[in-house]
């Protein structure tokens, strides 16, 4: 069985960045909840699904930008601007994750016992 | 952050439960604490990474436990000592507890030709799959090959050798009713969420009286979902794996699928399993 974590597992063993786009809040009728990913990797490949197309262009964009610039990122993304119609109201908070292969200050993977 | 992916791959590898959270957002908050810092909390108190600060750190452990327990994403809001943050505050760090859990598991007795499609639904709906038969003509690779696991071995073998958990959804399609028998008495009293047994309602009959007789009790058939899968009028082996697999969402969400299953045991049954007990109903749908 793959998961998510296979995919950046394989992705940062090739020395490649990855980025983790995932609903981290939902408000009105939206078509993914709260924990949906999309991947995105430095080719603009995806992987995954956070829900309509329009939504996730907005993201994947982001998500390209985010990967330029090396730091994770909050997206706000307005279901209600969505030119497609109004098959979908409401809003996406997507936290667009930077994975790298290189360990940061902030990603420490220092180890502790709680 | 290799290490942290490769230590979350190979928890989930292992079937173990654990917690990621993530530093999401941060608001008027001038510590350590970045965006997208991790701390990967383990069931067994292992921990890895840091949320950038000892007092996130201590806050989300004392969390993990609910979080695992609730099963889905949460998002909460904390302030830089710990404790949570009161609405509408200006300060705050966002974590997103994200729970880690084994995907469930399809397990699937009898490799013949309702196996086949039940393995690729199963595989579609995200279950990790395993495939049992005793024939080893029948139980390989090519004829399941999106299957985690293709075990050939005896049915009376399946749950010395197979765990069946409260995650582990079983499904019985061998070709005769011994091997179901043979798997049902040794399985009846597992904590698995679901057992469907395939069969006309005669065959249902004849290995329901059978186990009876050998001391299975009524409250233990009463698991079990056979004839199996929701009503479809289900024709084609596609077709059934459709209705199976179709019940088995339905069992899993609690939903209100129409099954096909017996609803009580027909009288003939109730004097095999004692005149003196009172009539017992099948699964309450």
């Amino acid at each position: 069985m793959r998961t998510v974590y296979d995919d950046v597992v394989e992705r940062l063993e090739q020395e490649e960045c990855l980025a983790v786009a995932t609903v981290i809040q939902a408000r009105g009728s939206t078509p993914q909840k709260v924990g949906a990913k999309l991947l995105v990797h430095e080719d603009g490949r995806t992987q995954g699904t956070i829900g309509g197309g329009c939504v996730e262009a907005e993201v994947w964009k982001e998500a390209t930008a985010a990967l330029r610039a090396g730091a994770s990122r909050i997206v706000e993304v307005d279901l209600n601007d969505d030119v497609m119609g109004d098959v979908c109201g409401g809003t996406l908070t997507v936290f667009i994750d930077i994975w790298q292969p290189e360990a940061t200050p902030a990603h420490d993977p220092n180890e502790n016992r709680s | 952050m290799l290490t942290l992916a490769k230590q979350v791959a190979a928890a989930l590898k292992r079937r173990e439960s654990a917690v990621m959270v993530t530093v999401v957002n941060a608001r008027g908050v001038d510590s350590g604490v970045k965006l997208g810092a991790k701390l990967l909390i383990s069931a067994d108190g292992l921990n890895h990474g840091s949320l950038g600060s000892e007092d996130l750190d201590r806050a989300a452990c004392e969390q993990a436990a609910d979080a695992i327990e609730e099963g889905e994403p949460r998002l909460k809001q904390y302030l830089p000592d710990g404790t949570l943050a009161p609405r509408r505050s200006r300060t705050y760090v966002q974590l997103l507890f994200e729970p880690l859990l084994p995907p469930d598991r399809l397990l699937v007795i009898g490799a013949g030709h309702i196996a086949v499609p039940l393995h690729e639904i199963g595989t579609i709906l995200g279950f990790e799959v395993i495939v049992v038969d005793d024939r080893a003509d029948f139980a390989t690779r090519e004829r399941f090959p999106h299957a985690d696991e293709v075990l050939c071995i005896p049915f009376g073998t399946v749950p010395a050798q197979v765990a069946i958990d409260r995650t582990t959804y079983l499904v019985l399609v061998t070709r005769a009713h011994e091997h179901d028998e043979a798997v049902l008495k040794r399985v009846a009293d597992s904590p698995a969420p679901y057992i469907g047994m395939i069969g006309s309602k005669r065959r249902v009959i004849t290995v329901y009286r059978r186990l009876l007789e050998e001391g299975v009790t009524p409250e233990q058939l009463a698991r079990v979902y056979a004839p199996v899968g929701l009503a479809i009028n289900a024709r084609t082996p596609q077709e059934i794996a459709v209705a199976v697999m179709a019940e088995i969402v339905s069992v899993k969400r609690q939903g209100k699928g129409n099954h096909s299953a017996l609803r009580e045991l027909p009288r003939s049954l109730q004097t095999v399993a004692g005149a003196a007990r009172p009539p017992v109903s099948l699964p309450e749908f």
